[in-house]
C-alpha cells in the first residue's frame, strides 16, 4: 500500500462544556448522559472558527513531521460544512499554512476521515502526490437543536490532522456507502429565490438512535474483520482499535464481539463527545503524544455515519 | 422453545439470572433502556437468521416472543 504517517495534530475549542451544565437548559442530568453514551465533557466553540482550528492542527501535524507547507502535494479536508461554502476549508488552511498545493473538501460526515485516507491512498498510489496533508475537522454544534435532549448531549467540536508521505504503513482500506435520508440527517439552509418553491429542511442534526445503533455495530463488526483479514493481522497484532468515537456502547458491543481488550481500545469520547469526522485524528494525535502508540505499531480504524457512510483500515505506524 | 432461547440470550448479553425472566417480564422490568434492547434485538436476529422490527408496542418478553414466532411461520 501507498503512505505512511509521519506526523500528526490536533486542536480543540478552549471552552469545556459538561453534563451538569447541559442540564440546566435541558431536562437531562450526569448519570442519564454518561450511562448511555460515555461523555462526560465535550469542547464547543464559543469564538474559534472552524478554521483555525484545522490550520493549528495542520501546522502541529507539519511540526512534528518536520515539513512546511511547501512540501505538501495535496490538501484533503473532511468536514461536513467548512465556515464558507467557498472557498473550501482545504483552501483555507492551504493559504494560513504557506502551501501552494492542490486543495480540495469532501464529506463522508462521520467517516471522511477514512474517505480522505482512501482519496489520499489513491493520490499517492498512483505517483500523483507524495506528501499530503489530511484534515478532520467539524463543528457539530452548528447544527443542533438545543431543545433536543437526545442529540444536543451527543456532540462536541474540533479539528485533526495527519501528514501522510510515500511509504507502506497502510496495510489495507476498505470504504462503504448506501444512500438513506431518514436516519442520519442534517438539513441545509439556502437563501431562497424568488422563483423557489423547495420546501425549506431542517437544519438541526436529527437521527434514529436505535436503528443508527444498529447500523454502527453491524458495519463495525463487518468492516473491522474484512480490513483485519485483508491486512492479515489478528487481534492479538493490533495495538489499538480506534473507532469514531460516536457512543462508548457501540464500540463497547463491537469489541466484545470482537475479542479485542479493553486497553486495546482507544477512548475519548469522555473528554471529545462526538466530533464527526475530526474524532479518529483527534484521537490518533492523543494516544502519540501520550505515548500510548509508536512507531511500529499496528492500528485498526473505523467509522460509520450519516449517508450512511463506513470505512475501515489496517495502519502500521 | 422461542420463549427458552430469547430468556436465553436476554440473561446472557444483560448478565441477567435466566430464572426471573418470565413472558411477562417488561424491558423495564430488566432495566434495559432503548440502546440494550437492540442489543438483544441484534442477538436474537443473528440467532434466530431474521430480521426484526421492532415497534413502540413491544415491550415484555412475551411481546418479543410473539414478534419472532410469527416471523418464523
Amino acid at each position: 500500500m501507498s503512505f505512511r504517517i509521519i506526523g500528526t495534530g490536533r486542536a480543540h475549542p478552549e471552552f469545556i462544556l459538561n453534563n451538569e451544565m447541559l442540564s440546566e437548559i435541558v431536562d437531562t442530568d450526569n448519570e442519564w448522559i454518561v450511562t448511555r453514551t460515555g461523555i462526560n465533557t465535550r469542547y464547543v466553540s464559543t469564538h474559534e472558527t472552524i478554521t483555525e482550528l484545522s490550520v493549528k492542527a495542520a501546522q502541529r501535524a507539519l511540526e512534528k513531521a518536520g515539513l512546511t507547507g511547501k512540501d505538501l502535494d495535496l490538501i484533503l479536508c473532511s468536514t461536513m460544512k467548512g465556515d464558507y461554502a467557498c472557498p473550501s476549508l482545504a483552501c483555507l488552511v492551504q493559504k494560513d499554512i504557506g502551501a501552494d498545493c492542490p486543495a480540495v473538501d469532501l464529506n463522508a460526515a462521520c467517516s471522511g476521515f477514512l474517505y480522505a485516507l482512501d482519496q489520499a491512498d489513491a493520490y499517492v498510489g498512483s505517483g500523483k502526490a507524495e506528501t499530503v496533508l489530511v484534515i478532520g475537522a467539524e463543528m457539530m454544534t452548528r447544527y443542533l437543536d438545543w431543545t433536543d435532549r437526545g442529540t444536543c448531549v451527543l456532540f462536541g467540536d474540533g479539528a485533526g490532522a495527519v501528514i501522510l508521505r510515500k511509504g507502506d504503513g497502510l496495510k489495507s482500506i476498505k470504504i462503504t456507502a448506501k444512500g438513506d435520508d431518514q436516519l442520519l440527517v442534517i438539513g441545509n439552509t439556502f437563501c431562497p429565490s424568488p422563483y423557489g418553491k423547495q420546501p425549506e429542511l431542517d437544519p438541526h442534526f436529527r437521527m434514529k438512535g436505535g436503528e443508527v445503533f444498529k447500523f454502527a455495530v453491524t458495519s463495525v463488526l463487518r468492516d473491522v474483520k474484512e480490513v483485519m483479514k485483508a491486512a492479515g493481522v489478528k487481534v492479538e497484532d493490533v495495538k489499538m482499535l480506534i473507532p469514531h468515537q460516536a457512543n462508548l456502547r457501540v464500540f463497547q458491543a463491537a469489541k466484545e464481539k470482537l475479542g479485542f481488550r479493553d486497553d486495546q481500545l482507544a477512548m475519548g469520547i469522555d473528554h471529545y463527545g462526538n466530533t464527526s469526522s475530526a474524532s479518529i485524528p483527534l484521537m490518533l494525535d492523543e494516544l502519540m503524544e501520550e505515548g500510548k502508540l509508536e512507531e511500529g505499531d499496528i492500528i485498526v480504524l473505523t467509522a460509520f455515519g450519516g449517508g450512511l457512510t463506513t470505512g475501515a483500515c489496517v495502519i502500521k505506524l | 422453545m422461542t420463549f427458552e432461547k430469547i430468556a436465553e440470550l436476554i440473561a446472557e448479553s444483560k448478565d441477567m439470572n435466566v430464572a426471573d425472566i418470565t413472558m411477562e417480564t417488561s424491558f423495564e422490568d430488566m432495566e434495559l433502556d432503548s440502546l440494550d434492547v437492540i442489543e438483544v434485538v441484534m442477538s436474537i436476529e443473528e440467532a434466530f437468521g431474521i430480521t426484526l422490527e421492532i415497534e413502540d408496542s413491544v415491550r415484555t418478553v412475551g411481546d418479543l416472543v410473539e414478534l419472532v414466532d410469527s416471523l418464523a411461520q
